[in-house]
């Protein structure tokens, strides 16, 4: 099991460096360099732009270059961003961090609690009218582009009815000496539209992957065996059924955890959230490349440790895993 | 393979969900075929003085922000959409069906290097491949754009491909094939290939949906298709600024875009359901 | 067993049990018109080919049947005089497992993986009877051992996957007893086990039978396992009950051509080495079952009233019940 895990720990540092060798590429394969584009924005003369060379590692040779960055990654080290210079990027997704993996695990919260009950009953009521209906309304949730739907959002609860704060996360004029209680509400009041937005657009896919597991767990036997000696429905759904329809679940949750980190770019974007996601549109914005690939690096190695996260939760929770 | 795309889109004509995607989606692609015609120029504005109208005689959905009607740029946009999705996920598609057949008939190294590789490209999340990309220009061509949407989105494909072409390779009719003397490539297109063809169908139409997405949503972000150029995304880039005052022009492509992502997906579900019936 | 037991009021009597499959043809009923009764302390055998309906009317005892089946009125399941088909959810779950308990065919599925086998049987306790967790972990050990199941106490915290075929059997039995049960239905207990296994198997549910006071309800396609083990033995074709008698009479003057035919095809262990006879033919499904009596098509000796009409109950001998129309009038000897 040991032996296991470390040769899981030892793919995924692998993948990593595969990883940072492709986003390494990625920014070669710009015509030019990647301060080219700065420079043509910012008219930068000819001796600042050498001096920037030097200090981004431009003027060395490819090889080079790659090992710096490698050393620089493996050393938390991602470089000087261009937007925010002379801002380390690291800082900066540092800084960045909290807010993202509020509103993310808000989120993740919602679709692995609504999402998981909503599935195992369209599961247990397949084919039936509400099925349907549920079906039909995630598969338009899946359909619809997350910085539409917070548009609408703004335009209906913050701009018509005023109910709810379009931007920040926090109100500027709160002052710091304000009860906690007013803070967390005014937090909480914050959070409401880009929650419900991302909710809204992922909720359907935590739905339809409890949904499809816990239909091919209800089909087995021992789920009736389960009936069969007596246990509560409850029983039956939870203990027996739906502790077998967790394992895709796992999966999905390894896939999302990366959401945590970068949040969703688009609606922190628009909500102005100050979160790695709303980061990385500014970054766009900007043209900050090294930025841009710093949380591109970030994001994969959250996507990596939640591979590895959904694996150890499957060896834990599964007595036939561990046994091999 | 032309046969098993036939009677898989019979079987998602089968389908009600799969039927309205159709419909839909049929629909769609004739506006944006014949839309141009009898529809105002997308790209004049013949009032911009006047701003956004509200939609009326004139202007069925209205017009933008500035003042070039709502309907002719949703349908000239409806064709950019489709044409970028459909030839990305073609692109996408054909690279990745090529990367896994290699991957999986072959074997040995270049299979481990390939597959490290897209495990690799696998663990970034697209958007920031993409946004990685689409920034190496000023302004990206529509071509660029394309090929870029294109070469991101073949990973999982080739992995699906792969573990087919395993499958189908210890099968007995290819070995059976292979003692008949045909040849490796022969055996390839002749026999994987149609084999194959189902899941590929199935992740492509999924694949289309999610490109109109990821276009549409860097078409937002200015890093897709460039403006005058209309496109969905753009359009309600366009609106944001006039969200209260003209909410027609940020409406109507937002819907446009949940109505075609919505049609593929069906068809794309029932497809699945056809090819599995367990999942249905 | 061989002596007459004593009339008493029947435990479980099944009066024209009805198992419908709606579907998009139409509906089936693939159990049709099914009445027996079980009483105390016997056991009753019920046999037929795969596709015959007995699977689903042992789970409609419980009222398992999975959807889109359903029981229809007047199917009466009366459990001592109560039936068990209008029984609220609350009384329903008392009797699952608590005055009835059940086994099934296979138990490397019929176990939840996930979960060990000890907490497995300790909820089934736990589900009739309140019992604090020291009390349930005793109990489950007790009943590990009455099952033979080796090391009883170390096998509490097993998952099934660690146990063998035999072995996990034995815990479905001790799930199935844990409520002390007056009625344990068995759903083809041994199919899926090794044939050295089956006979042990079969004798422990004997045994325990005995030792409790017990009845069963033995579901199995093989006649050969019947003989020395059941009281009395049902017969189904295609949904019903065609014959039914005391075991020892049904081996000796089986009345209907169908049960004949089941004979021909028990492989004999001792004697000289015969061919088969398999009836002809296969069950065939509910949507197509034939008019009159539903063996008419596979019957060898098939008379002209047979495809018209379904033949009525006969009573060849006392306690021996058979639908044919060859039994119909007593044979001249």
């Amino acid at each position: 099991m040991i032996r296991w895990l470390l040769r899981r720990l030892a793919q995924a540092v692998a993948t990593f460096l595969v990883v940072t060798l492709l986003l390494f590429l990625l920014m070669r394969v710009a015509p030019g360099d990647p301060l080219a584009r700065l420079v043509d924005q910012r008219r930068v003369s000819p001796e600042e732009l050498s001096l920037l060379r030097a200090r981004f590692g431009l003027d060395q040779p490819i090889g080079q270059q790659l090992g710096q960055f490698l050393q620089g990654v493996s050393s938390g080290d991602l470089g000087v961003s261009i937007a925010h210079y002379p801002d380390q990027v690291s800082t900066l997704l540092w800084t960045r961090l909290g807010p993202s993996v509020l509103l993310g695990g808000t989120v993740l919260l919602i679709n692995f609690t609504l999402g998981v009950w909503l599935g195992v009953f369209q599961a247990e009521r397949r084919g039936s009218r509400w099925d349907r209906w549920l079906t039909r309304l995630s598969l338009t949730g899946y359909s619809v582009p997350s910085f539409w739907l917070a548009l609408i959002l703004v335009a209906i609860f913050s701009l018509h009815w005023h109910w709810l704060p379009a931007t920040q996360m926090t109100d500027p004029l709160l002052s710091g000496s304000a009860p906690l209680a007013t803070k967390a509400i005014d937090l909480v009041r914050h959070l409401i539209l880009p929650v419900l937005t991302l909710s809204l657009v992922s909720l359907a896919s935590a739905m339809r992957y409890q949904r499809t597991a816990m239909l091919e767990v209800l089909r087995l036997d021992f789920v009736r065996a389960a009936a069969a000696r007596g246990l509560t429905p409850g029983q039956v759904r939870w203990r027996h059924a739906w502790r077998n329809a967790l394992f895709p679940m796992l999966t999905l949750l390894g896939l999302w955890i990366p959401f945590l980190v970068t949040g969703s770019v688009f609606v922190e974007a628009i909500f102005n959230w100050p979160g790695i996601g709303a980061l990385a549109a500014e970054a766009i914005l900007g043209r900050d490349y090294p930025l841009l690939q710093g949380t591109a690096m970030l994001a994969a190695a959250v996507v990596l440790l939640g591979n590895l996260l959904a694996d150890v939760g499957h060896l834990l929770l599964d007595p036939r895993v561990r046994a091999t | 393979m032309t046969g098993s795309i036939w009677s898989a889109l019979q079987r998602a004509w089968r389908d009600p969900g799969g039927r309205v995607g159709i419909v839909v989606l049929v629909g769609l692609v004739l506006a944006a075929l014949l839309g141009p015609f009898g529809l105002p120029d997308p790209l004049a504005a013949p009032n911009p003085i006047a701003g956004a109208q509200p939609p009326g005689p004139d202007h069925l959905l209205g017009t933008d922000p500035l003042s070039r009607d709502v309907f002719a740029r949703l349908v000239t946009g409806a064709r950019i959409s489709l044409t970028v999705a459909g030839l990305a996920v073609l692109l996408a598609v054909t690279i990745g069906a090529a990367v896994g057949i290699l991957a999986g008939y072959l074997g040995g190294i270049v299979d481990s290097v390939l597959m490290r590789l897209v495990d690799g490209a696998m663990a970034i999340p697209r958007l920031f491949i993409l946004l990685l990309l689409t920034l190496v220009w000023e302004r990206i061509p529509l071509a660029a754009f394309i090929l870029v949407i294109g070469l991101t989105g073949w990973f999982g494909t080739s992995r699906l491909v792969r573990g087919e072409v395993l499958r189908l390779r210890s099968a007995e009719f290819v070995q059976a094939a292979g003692a008949l003397g045909a040849s490796s490539a022969r055996v390839m297109l002749r026999h994987l290939f149609p084999n194959a063809t189902g899941p590929i169908l199935v992740a492509a139409t999924l694949g289309v949906g999610e490109v109109i997405l990821l276009e549409a949503g860097l078409s937002f972000l200015g890093v897709g298709v460039q403006p005058p150029t209309p496109s969905w995304g753009g359009m309600i880039l366009d609106a944001r600024s006039v969200l209260m005052t003209a909410p027609w022009a940020a409406v109507f492509p937002g819907l446009a875009i949940v109505m075609t992502v919505l049609a593929v997906n069906l068809i794309g579900d029932a497809l699945q359901s056809g090819f599995d019936p367990r999942s249905a | 067993m061989g002596v007459p037991t004593p009339p008493s009021s029947p435990l479980l009597t099944v009066n024209d049990l009805h198992v419908v499959f709606s579907t998009r043809d139409g509906d089936v009923s693939p159990v049709d018109g099914v009445s027996f009764e079980i009483r105390r302390g016997e056991t009753l055998a019920m046999v037929g080919e795969s596709g015959c309906g007995k699977s689903l009317t042992c789970l409609a005892l419980l009222r398992l049947i999975p959807p889109p089946g359903h029981i229809p009125p007047p199917s009466q399941i009366l459990l001592d005089g109560q039936d068990i088909l209008t029984m609220a959810p609350e009384a329903l779950r008392q009797v699952r497992g608590g005055r009835i308990g059940m086994i099934f065919q296979d138990p490397s599925t019929s176990l939840n993986p996930v979960l060990t086998v000890g907490s497995q049987v300790a909820e089934a306790i736990a589900a009739h009877q309140k019992a604090s967790k020291r009390e349930l972990k005793t109990r489950v050990i007790t009943l590990f051992e009455e099952v033979g199941l080796p090391d009883p106490a170390s096998r509490y915290g097993a998952y099934p996957h660690q146990l063998s075929g035999g072995q996990r059997q034995r815990v479905m039995i001790a799930i199935a007893l844990a409520a002390e049960p007056d009625l344990l239905l068995a759903d083809e207990p041994t199919t899926a086990l090794d044939v050295t296994v089956q006979a042990q198997i079969l004798e422990l549910l004997d045994r325990i039978r005995r030792a409790r006071g017990m009845s069963i309800l033995l579901i199995t396609h093989d006649l050969g396992l019947v003989a020395g083990r059941a009281d009395r033995v049902a017969v189904m074709y295609a949904g019903q009950i065609v014959e039914e008698a005391a075991t020892e009479k049904l081996f000796q003057s089986p009345a209907h051509p169908y049960t004949r035919g089941l004979f021909a095809s028990i492989p004999k262990i001792t004697g000289p080495k015969q061919r088969l006879a398999p009836i002809p033919g296969v069950v065939p499904r509910p949507s197509r079952w034939p008019t009159g009596c539903r063996f008419h098509p596979r019957c060898p000796d098939v008379l002209s009233q047979c495809a018209a009409t379904a033949p009525p109950e006969t009573r060849p001998a006392a306690n021996h019940r058979s639908w044919c129309w060859l039994t119909e009038q007593p044979k001249a000897p």
